[in-house]
């Protein structure tokens, strides 16, 4: 299943009450022979009612399979495929950890 | 045999400070804040109050204990006041206070005021509960976060009704998004920002399934409100006061956490308490009958569960009323017209009349950019403590002449 993805703009501030995020890379990896778009980010959790922390994380939209194929809002769109497979989730999150330093994985 | 509460007493009066970093005022400042603007709305004087109740959480890095706080600050004339907590329903439970009150006859004017400021600790978050948790806590549950026990809600409610924790996650943003959007229009609102889903998706994770934009925030804020019975209002010349159709409170027994009869997928007190509003305020269907809600957003799960043990979306449903549009400004029930916690922050003792405050304004016709058409019952929920132990507090208010079905 393959679904359209707007990429979210780099290095800008996005804040709630509770504390803000920004992401801070866009990154294309190739990974069993696909190549996979992941982003990086920042996370500070400091005026939350649950108590104070903070992470750096990676976002992964998924498998590229066409890219920047149009717009929405500005924003390029890229065609990608969803990670939904668990055991490919791990192999992927082990080979982020391995490359990056973060202590969050999502996947989108 | 108990008749309730409903239009006994009339609101006649209520003020509310705006929300957020207040760096440059303390508790008094912010009380007499929301104070001048009730008394102005009520237009009484202080020397008119009878009874009063204040409603603060952390008394000891706040207002500090007792009633003093209020009956100092605003120089009340040697008069009862007295102060309550109970937990994330303390506002309300102040205007449980003053509403018994007027009702009872034991005074004729009565007023509850909320404040919390939790800005200058030197901290972010709430204060460590420490032993102030009581003596049992700690040992039930050592490693407890409130994070933690709302993400188990959130997993235990997608497991329960075989929905895709994506969607659910979908449904929470945009539980989420939806308050944002209120509250650009509120300028009382600590945080005026919209936000697109997709940005409430891209957020880090605080304990899974629960992002950052799926908690809320804690903040400083007082709100008051002024209370006497319908004859009085009628008297001081108020011709479409508010009143109170219904005011509620109940605690867990021990019995979701202590047994295993409990899916961990909703509140069962506010299933119950819920229920004992509607019959006494007289509403049958609450679907088809309440206008708009103020409800407990400390986590997007905990709205999104609290449609359904509010009786308004059918157990299992309420992902789809939210993907539906049900509970946004222009849909059948608005939910957080005023922006909900997620824009107000948490300042614990005052939020309950924040709430009272919204419905309020929007029953007056006085809510400017946000108000509603034609609301006829407002209903506000509070939630203190956690899914398996918790103190839930709901209250409806409408128009006096308002009748239910």
């Amino acid at each position: 299943m393959h679904r359209e993805y707007a990429h979210p703009p780099l290095n800008r501030e996005v804040s709630s009450i509770a504390g803000s995020y920004i992401l801070v890379r866009e990154e294309r990896l190739a990974h069993e022979g696909r190549e996979l778009l992941y982003l990086l980010g920042y996370g500070v959790f400091d005026s939350t009612c649950c108590g104070v922390g903070g992470c750096a994380y990676a976002l992964v939209p998924g498998f590229v399979v066409a890219w920047h194929t149009g717009e929405r809002d500005g924003r390029p769109v890229s065609r990608v495929e969803p990670i939904v497979d668990e055991s490919l989730r791990r192999r992927i999150e082990a080979a982020l950890r391995k490359k990056e330093t973060l202590s969050q994985v999502r996947f989108l | 045999m108990a008749t309730g509460i409903r239009d006994k007493v009339a609101i006649v009066g209520m003020g509310c400070t705006k929300f957020g970093e207040r760096w440059d005022v303390g508790p008094e400042a912010l009380m007499v804040e929301a104070f001048e603007e009730a008394v102005q709305d009520a237009g009484i004087g202080k020397e008119e109050i009878q009874s009063a109740w204040l409603g603060t959480c952390f008394e000891d890095i706040n207002a500090g204990k007792s009633g003093l706080p209020l009956s100092l600050t605003l120089r009340l004339p040697k008069i009862p006041v007295t102060r309550v907590e109970n937990y994330c329903a303390t506002g309300t439970e102040s205007f449980r206070g003053a509403c018994y009150a007027v009702a009872s006859g034991a005074c004729d004017i009565a007023l509850a005021m909320g404040v919390e400021k939790l800005k200058d600790t030197g901290y972010g978050g709430l204060p460590n509960w420490g032993s102030d948790a009581g003596t049992l806590t700690w040992q039930w549950m050592p490693n407890l976060t409130a994070p933690g026990a709302f993400a188990q809600l959130a997993s235990a409610y997608a497991a329960k009704h075989q929905i895709p924790m994506e969607d659910l996650k979908r449904a929470m943003a945009t539980v989420s998004a939806k308050s944002h959007a209120n509250a650009v229009a509120n300028p009382k609102a600590h945080l005026r920002k919209a936000v697109s889903v997709d940005e409430v998706m891209a957020a880090p994770i605080v304990a899974y399934p629960l992002g950052l934009f799926d908690c809320c925030g804690v903040s400083d804020g007082a709100a008051c409100a002024i209370v006497t019975t319908p004859e009085i209002a009628r008297g001081m010349g108020k011709k479409d006061f508010v009143t109170v159709k219904a005011l509620q409170l109940a605690l867990s027994s021990g019995e979701e956490m202590g047994y295993n009869d409990w899916d961990v997928d909703h509140f069962v007190t506010t299933a119950k308490c819920s229920k004992s509003a509607y019959d006494e305020a007289g509403i049958i269907d609450p679907r088809e009958e309440i206008s708009m809600m103020e409800v407990h957003d400390c986590f997007s799960i905990t709205e999104l569960v609290t449609m359904e043990d509010l009786h308004i979306s059918e157990s299992g449903r309420a992902v789809r009323d939210v993907m539906d549009g049900f509970y946004n400004r222009d849909g059948r029930i608005p939910c957080q017209p005023d922006g909900g916690l997620k824009c107000f922050g948490h300042p614990i003792g005052a939020s309950g009349l924040r709430m009272l405050y919204e419905m309020y304004l929007q029953l007056h016709g006085r809510a400017a950019e946000r108000q509603l058409p034609d609301p006829r019952f407002g209903l506000t929920h509070n939630l203190g403590g956690m899914p398996y132990a918790n103190v839930c507090c709901i209250a409806i208010v409408g128009r006096y002449e308002a009748k239910a079905h």
